[in-house]
């Protein structure tokens, strides 16, 4: 391990830092999520950066550097996780800060890599293994702490090929449009209001369609009854439909200052 | 007259409120190190503490290293006995060789190296030994600044006043260790 060298990182641009460019979209976007649900529920910061290499340094020193520059975790807590790639490296490492050491020791850190990531990645799927080891990192957190983090990252090897889920977000989209289209096709303010207000009451618990087409039919029969006032209606409507259905807030405002000591573990593929 | 001892009473003032300045800033960078030196010594406990484990697993699989487990052995009692610093940084390098022979003997033994339990005590040992590389770092980055100022013009008068240590010693690694032991997968 080369101990000195002054090599620049990167700043932070949120929980993941795709800097090798290799991880997807959405499945980017599924791990952004993740990440943001594990920090709100638990206070657990997980970063996940890709590089294309990490040289001068070798890995686990540029996990433990970045680490420390970045003070993912909270102060005091020390409560941070780095999944950290080097992809024409071909290294993977995962680096705990002190608080965690507990939760995630080096032995199960290997063996999160061994199970959820090496195999991916041999076959080409970067987004696939990151996803799955961080989700295996989060699931390990949530379980430590006795918290759910919810239905859709229950079970460790759920996949970015989760039939269930698509479907669902197929519908919470189609909810949107239809919303948009009725609030469109009205186009008046009370239906748009009714329809966000009932959009918004029914998104947290039903599927989002089904409020936006009860709240828009429930604005449209309403707006028989009391003069409409004309213009700008969609906003609102697809508003009520749309946003409050996503996932909770939380997004990203800085690591917290956590430190690390040199804990978790290493793979090449 | 009066000038004068005014004058030299603002001087000794000035003197005193610098060098009380001084001697705090040496305490602390003294407490930094000696707390950064309390994390090198946890992490080299670590691994003393994993290494029974370690050589219990070996032995089941590598019955003709005798020799190898006796050294593992004399290195693992002379960590215990190290006292100062300097003995404690001596022994820890020696194990460190032991250890670094113990892997590479376990190359030639495959069914060793493919067992669960070895496989994460293996990773434990990796984790390890990064901590100690990594708190060894620190360790030294604090050395190499209390010795700067420890050394420098008006402070070395300080330290020489109050008694402070002129030095602080380095981890270093002797170069045969340095490679070793090099947990890789």
């Amino acid at each position: 391990m080369p101990t000195t060298g002054e090599v620049s990182f990167p700043a932070a641009k949120g929980f993941v830092n795709d800097f090798a460019g290799v991880i997807e979209p959405d499945a980017a976007k599924k791990l952004d999520n993740l990440c943001a649900i594990l920090d709100q529920k638990t206070g657990v910061e997980l970063a996940i950066v890709t590089v294309k290499t990490v040289a001068p340094l070798d890995s686990k020193t540029y996990a433990v550097k970045l680490f420390e520059k970045w003070g993912i975790g909270k102060k005091g807590k020390d409560n941070g996780l780095l999944l950290l790639v080097g992809v024409d490296d071909r290294r993977v490492e995962i680096e705990v800060g002190y608080g965690l050491e507990g939760t995630v020791n080096d032995a199960l850190a290997g063996q999160i890599l061994d199970v959820y990531v090496v195999p991916r990645f041999k076959a080409g799927d970067y987004s696939g293994g990151i996803y799955n080891g961080a989700a295996a990192l989060a699931q390990r957190v949530a379980e430590a702490k006795n918290i759910e983090l919810g239905e859709e990252y229950q079970g460790k090897n759920m996949g970015l090929e989760d039939d269930e889920e698509s479907w669902e977000e197929v519908w919470w989209i189609l909810g949107i449009i239809g919303l948009m289209f009725v609030a469109l096709a009205f186009s008046s303010v009370i239906p748009g209001l009714w329809g966000l207000a009932f959009g918004a009451f029914f998104g947290f618990s039903l599927a989002g369609i089904i409020g936006g087409v009860v709240g828009a039919i429930i604005g449209f029969v309403l707006s028989f009854f009391i003069k409409s006032i004309p213009g700008g209606g969609s906003g609102g409507g697809s508003f009520g439909g749309g946003s409050f259905g996503g996932f909770g807030g939380g997004g990203f405002g800085g690591f917290g200052g956590g430190r690390s000591g040199g804990g978790g573990a290493g793979r090449s593929w | 007259m009066n000038k004068w001892l005014i004058g030299i009473l603002v001087v000794i003032v000035f003197l005193g409120a610098w060098s009380v300045g001084v001697y705090n800033g040496l305490v602390g960078k003294d407490q930094e190190v000696k707390q950064s030196w309390a994390q090198v010594e946890n992490q080299l406990q670590r691994r003393y503490d994993l290494i029974p484990n370690l050589v219990e697993t070996v032995k089941g699989y590598a019955t003709h290293e005798k020799e190898l487990f006796e050294n593992v052995a004399a290195a693992r009692s002379a960590w215990a006995g190290a006292k100062s610093s300097s003995e404690r940084i001596n022994a820890a390098n020696q194990v460190e060789g032991v250890l670094g022979r113990l892997l590479a003997v376990v190359e030639s033994y495959p069914q060793l190296k493919a067992s669960e339990n070895f496989r994460a005590l293996q990773d434990e040992l990796a984790g390890t030994e990064n901590r100690i590389a990594v708190a060894r770092m620190r360790y030294n980055d604090m050395v190499q600044g209390y010795n700067v100022s420890a050394k420098s013009i008006p402070t070395v008068f300080v330290v020489r006043l109050f008694g402070f240590d002129p030095e602080k010693i380095f981890f270093a690694v002797p170069d045969a260790a340095k490679e070793a032991p090099k947990v890789k997968f």
